[in-house]
């Protein structure tokens, strides 16, 4: 009787693995697909793009479609390049602003400290649509649309990183900066040679957190940003390349085309994000947790 | 005497110097580029202004407009309602779900959390130009497929009637990494040994799921809650790169109209009112959801 319970359970344990691992398979199959797709059609030459049924290997491999893309979007690598300045600059001043504000809020005592906090954390409910077309007249009227400086000044008045890093800040030991205290540092050191350091984690999380957020930024740069060369990748690709622009608008599409820009400026985030996927998912969990 | 009042002085006015010193730099940036401008779309939304001339102080005119005279308008609000129901729920079922999955200690389930969410690294150009593909009506990835299994194609992003769908879809595949990621998180805050006292008890999978997974996994759903719906009324992106507002515009949304009205048509008054009717509705969905959290927890 009781060797009948336990081979019945070891069956029940055998097809629940089973069943887990047909699970697992099918959605790793369905998040991967639609990425392999674009890099399969993007090395298909055009004639095979549209060939049915389709393929997942293509017959003849070729590099056409990645040359046609710099040659009929010379700003391709302007585009990718801007994104990259925008983002670097972002992240920059945001993560500077933060963390020096967040400082404030978790270690410093002053009036009105609190109050002024829950204002902040309240500004990120409010959506940031609403700042878009007064924003939009402001630098038009100082002439400072199309510029690298449209992009990055509104993007720091982001309260998410001070919410995050004011959490972390708030537990560092209070031993650390009181020694430090009385070595005679200031706050201002104590900033930079205590808390900062120790804080890696939390910077890195809300490093990639912005910078991701920037790179894929798309309402705000398609409001103030005109000139071709002046777009973001984002921007670029969905103007430039919006499927049946490339080769002159209602033409046929060029899917070839379409995908291996699509692809090209993916890649770069998905080695990113491959490589430093642990902090990625932690940085984000972080965001969950403290939620 | 009189220096050390006066060094007093100044050891107090550095001490309340240097909170601003930390703090100052980014409020002035929160209020230049985040208050200020509230505050100027909040008075614009009253004003009629085209490029052209000076703008008008008209009250509420532009409110009753869009509200009253205006399908445009009302379809938006209807298409943006449309897609925070269909894809609200299911980002967060989905996320559970695939969260509870990948918890199980199995071996993959590592690259299975890692791949899940890489869609979300991928820019909003590249999602839709792939999906646009696997969506065709006549020679897409999908259709194929289910030919191959005897079913009908289906019109995708072709039909009206599919079109919000098949958005929803992708937001599903592209998005889903997110959630499943927090809620994971929050699975793995639960200390194993609630569950296995349960289990001592003579608890099943579906009690201790119940009263146990559940109610401490309350905030995190709350949280992924609230920011999903706040994030999920501003959808414009994949909607713009994707189907474009249409069909027929089934998939123009709030924002979508927003931009319609300040850079196609350039009403700025106009636009800046959709942008206030937006900000009320996420408030009031906010306030509910703080309403009811607070009744449930008491």
């Amino acid at each position: 009787m009781m060797s009948k319970m336990i081979v019945s359970a070891r069956k029940r344990k055998i097809l629940s693995m089973i069943a887990l691992y047909i699970a697992y398979t099918v959605f790793i199959l369905v998040f991967l697909m639609p990425i392999i797709w674009m890099f399969s059609t993007s090395l298909k030459p055009e004639a095979q793009v549209l060939s049915y049924p389709p393929r997942w290997i293509p017959k003849s491999v070729t590099l056409e479609n990645y040359r046609e893309v710099i040659t009929a979007l010379p700003n391709f690598f302007r585009w990718f390049f801007n994104s990259i300045v925008v983002g670097v600059g972002t992240v920059l001043l945001t993560v500077f602003l933060s963390a020096l504000a967040s400082y404030g809020f978790a270690r410093l005592r002053f009036k009105g400290r609190d109050i002024i906090f829950l204002g902040v954390i309240a500004s990120l409910l409010l959506p940031v649509q609403l700042t878009i077309v007064p924003l939009f007249l402001f630098f038009t009227k100082l002439r400072l649309a199309d510029t690298y400086i449209s992009l990055i000044l509104p993007s720091a008045a982001n309260a998410f990183g001070v919410f995050l890093l004011r959490q972390f800040f708030m537990g560092i030991p209070y031993e650390l900066t009181d020694a430090a205290k009385i070595d005679g540092c200031s706050e201002l050191g104590i900033f930079f040679r205590v808390v900062l350091p120790l804080s890696r984690n939390a910077l890195m999380a809300v490093t990639i957190f912005v910078f991701m957020w920037s790179w894929n930024s798309f309402l705000w740069p398609l409001i103030i940003i005109n000139a071709d060369e002046m777009r973001t990748l984002p921007l670029g690709l969905a103007l430039r390349l919006g499927v049946g622009d490339v080769a002159g608008g209602t033409a046929a599409p060029r899917w070839g085309i379409a995908m291996a820009g699509s692809f090209m400026a993916s890649l770069p985030a998905i080695v990113f994000y491959l490589l430093l996927q642990r902090h990625f998912r932690s940085g984000i969990a972080l965001t969950g947790i403290k939620g | 005497m009189r220096e050390k009042k006066d060094r007093k002085l100044m050891n107090n006015l550095k001490k309340k110097f240097i909170p601003v010193l930390f703090v100052g730099p980014f409020l002035s940036f929160l209020l230049v580029f985040r208050i200020a401008p509230i505050g100027i779309n909040f008075y614009m939304s009253f004003c009629k202004w085209d490029i052209m001339s000076k703008p008008k102080f008209i009250g509420l005119q532009n409110y009753t407009h869009i509200l009253f005279d205006d399908p445009f308008f009302l379809k938006s609000l209807i298409n943006t309602f449309y897609y925070v129901i269909l894809s609200l729920p299911l980002l967060m079922s989905v996320g559970l779900i695939l969260a509870f999955l990948f918890n199980r200690p199995v071996k993959g389930r590592e690259v299975s959390r890692v791949l899940c969410f890489l869609p979300y690294v991928i820019m909003v150009s590249a999602v839709a130009t792939v999906w646009r593909w696997l969506y065709e009506t006549h020679f897409g990835l999908i259709n194929y497929y289910l030919r191959s299994l005897g079913l009908e194609k289906v019109p995708w992003i072709a039909a009206p009637s599919m079109a919000m769908i098949s958005v929803v879809l992708v937001v599903l595949w592209w998005r889903v990494g997110y959630n499943m990621t927090i809620f994971l998180a929050g699975l793995q805050e639960i200390p194993r040994t609630l569950y296995e006292s349960a289990q001592l008890d003579g608890a099943n999978t579906f009690q201790s799921f119940w009263f146990i997974t559940l109610p401490l996994l309350r905030p995190t759903i709350f949280f992924v809650f609230v920011w999903g719906g706040i994030t999920s009324f501003q959808v414009f992106d994949v909607v713009f790169t994707l189907t474009q507002g249409g069909p027929v515009n089934s998939t123009i949304t709030l924002v979508h109209y927003m931009y319609l009205k300040g850079f196609s048509w350039y009403q700025f008054g106009g636009a800046a009112t959709v942008g206030c009717v937006l900000f009320f509705i996420i408030f009031v969905f906010v306030l509910i959801q703080f309403k009811t959290m607070r009744q449930t927890y008491v």
